[in-house]
């Protein structure tokens, strides 16, 4: 992809143009997904934490001028939601065939979260980040940072460059709206 | 239209300030706030305490606080823990896993219970600490316990707990599928009580008591299970938590409760739910909600809720019903009605220094009531009506 297209998307995604949005998510889905399946190819007994893998993907693509990032932030922002979709999709095809499906993201993922039963209710729960992303998009990404991809507060404090009380702060408060939302519909 | 649960954005964005304002107070001054909004904007204190108990509830069950991606590493039969090898799996919970398991070297023929925890990277001193107490659980010996033999770390430091292995029915159970008169589940219970107050006097809180972790056994003993673990647990848990968020504590500490771990919303007393101390009050709230469950098949709250978030807030605001009020049989109702519903009252009382101080007064005053003998549960508003008629007496008598 084009450097510019990519930029396109960016700034079409931040001027409220869903379809950009998406497309950029594919992107990204994509980017995660190959460098993980890259990286397992490589060392099969490799544990990969979502962290890292966002981490690697981000120095892989700005590594090619073509699909750099502008800013470290601003990838985070879209990728972590890329992470959410990869993380559920994981889980689904792991209980769909319990050994050795095509999706082999990464040896980590052994249990379901705390409060979350099933592959099943874990596609809920990401459906309710999305209608908390239409309400407040900023508390959608801060459950995707911690919850997703495992990053403590001070790490997406330092990330989106706000205090991690304001970030602590907005998880209280996606918290109560998810509970509100997959207990309300 | 967006919206998320009964919000919209418009509706929202109104709150959300607002929200920001309610967690930034403590407890007490949170309820006065909200007890002015209420006058001035009423729906919205409405939608306010509703998202508040939410939080309540949200934090008591630790929603979405471990990432699915969390190292995880699943316990399997034959594997080696201390000692001894896993055998069968007997039970998952929140915490973690139950397994039997049997000593490896084959010395000792008993078989164990071990307790294996979810909780990881407990920091080193942590683990220390935590060994430092399970030790001191472990000199403990009640014949209504189950014993906690040792505690150590697996080979991926999840911490685990060798128990003792009780073999037997939970209490509720028990006593409803044989149909035991109301007098016998008394007597049944009222050991326990005594244990609970044997731990008391030894400075140890249950903090988790309900009738999954109480077992009848076929010899017809109640024994309680997993007593100080719920202290262990969460003492591992704030530790790790103050290690990590160690250079902004003071800021987080003004941004809300403690994580209120190891209970069940259930049987937690009002004090548990708000994450303030636990003390043997607690546990003696816990018991008052055990008896009243055991006397009449029903949770106090059971009638006005159906939601955990329901639950938790009739726990923190309302008075518990009459244990008598949900007993069927009209001599059954008049056993329990008085003297008992005074007892239960008095041990379900929301203010921790209004119950019975341990779970030795408690068991005191059961043992008052079988012997037929006024109970002090009572004998307190009797002083109090009694201060009422000197007061309306004394006032009377100054007009004259």
């Amino acid at each position: 992809m084009p450097d510019t297209d990519l930029n396109i998307l960016i700034r079409s995604s931040e001027n409220g143009d869903a379809k950009a949005r998406e497309e950029l998510f594919t992107v990204l889905y994509a980017e995660l997904h190959n460098l993980a399946q890259r990286q397992l190819r490589r060392n099969a007994s490799l544990t990969l934490s979502p962290t890292t893998l966002l981490h690697e993907t981000y120095l892989d693509m700005s590594s090619r001028a073509s699909v750099a990032f502008p800013d470290r932030a601003r990838f985070l922002a879209y990728a972590s939601r890329a992470m959410r979709g990869l993380i559920i999709d994981y889980f689904r095809s792991r209980s769909a065939q319990k050994r050795g499906g095509e999706f082999e993201l990464t040896v980590l993922p052994t249990e379901m979260p705390q409060g979350v039963e099933s592959d099943a209710e874990l596609q809920r729960l990401g459906e309710a980040v999305d209608a908390l992303a239409n309400i407040e998009p900023r508390l959608a990404q801060v459950v995707d940072l911690k919850f997703f991809c495992g990053m403590t507060f001070q790490e997406i404090g330092a990330a989106l460059g706000t205090s991690d009380r304001t970030v602590k702060r907005d998880w209280e408060k996606a918290r109560i709206l998810l509970q509100h939302e997959l207990t309300e519909t | 239209m967006d919206r998320v649960g009964r919000f919209s954005a418009e509706r929202w964005k109104e709150i959300s300030p607002y929200l920001d304002q309610a967690l930034d107070l403590e407890a007490p001054a949170r309820e006065r706030w909200l007890d002015e909004l209420r006058s001035l904007k009423p729906r919205l204190a409405a939608d306010l305490s509703a998202l508040l108990a939410t939080h309540a509830a949200v934090d008591a069950a630790q929603f979405l606080e471990r990432s699915p991606l969390s190292p995880g590493v699943e316990p399997v039969a034959g594997q080696q823990f201390g000692a001894y090898t896993l055998e069968s799996l007997l039970g998952r919970g929140g915490m973690g896993s139950v397994w039997l398991a049997r000593r490896s070297d084959g010395h000792f023929e008993g078989k164990v219970a071990i307790k294996i925890l979810d909780h990881r990277g407990v920091a080193a001193q942590g683990a220390e600490q935590i060994r430092r107490e399970a030790s001191l659980l472990a000199r403990q010996s009640h014949a209504n316990i189950a014993r906690l033999f040792d505690a150590g770390f697996g080979a991926d430091g999840q911490p685990f707990l060798i128990l003792e292995f009780v073999e037997g029915i939970r209490i509720d159970e028990y006593c409803a599928s044989r149909a035991l008169s109301l007098g016998a589940r008394l007597a049944l219970v009222l050991p326990v009580i005594d244990a609970v107050a044997h731990a008391h006097a030894h400075g140890i809180v249950h903090r988790d008591l309900k009738p999954p972790n109480i077992l009848v056994t076929v010899d017809g003993v109640a024994k309680l299970l997993d007593f100080g673990v719920a202290s262990l647990i969460s003492k591992s848990a704030s530790l790790t938590a103050s290690a990590s968020i160690s250079k902004t504590a003071p800021l987080d500490a003004a941004l809300d409760v403690p994580p209120s771990l190891g209970m069940t919303p259930a049987f937690a007393a009002p004090e548990q739910i708000r994450g303030e101390p636990v003390t043997p009050a607690s546990d003696v709230y816990a018991l008052g909600v055990l008896l009243h469950l055991l006397m009449t098949n029903r949770h106090p709250f059971a009638s006005e809720t159906s939601t955990p978030t329901q639950l938790i807030r009739a726990v923190l605001t309302d008075d518990a019903s009459l244990a008598s009020e949900s007993v069927a049989a009209s001599s059954s109702k008049r056993w329990v009605s008085g003297d008992l519903d005074a007892v239960i009252g008095k041990a379900m009382q929301r203010e921790p220094e209004n119950r019975y101080a341990t779970a030795a007064a408690l068991a005191a005053d059961i043992r008052r009531f079988l012997a037929h003998r006024p109970v002090h549960a009572r004998s307190h508003s009797w002083i109090q009506r009694a201060a009422m008629l000197t007061r309306r007496l004394l006032l009377r008598a100054d007009r004259q």
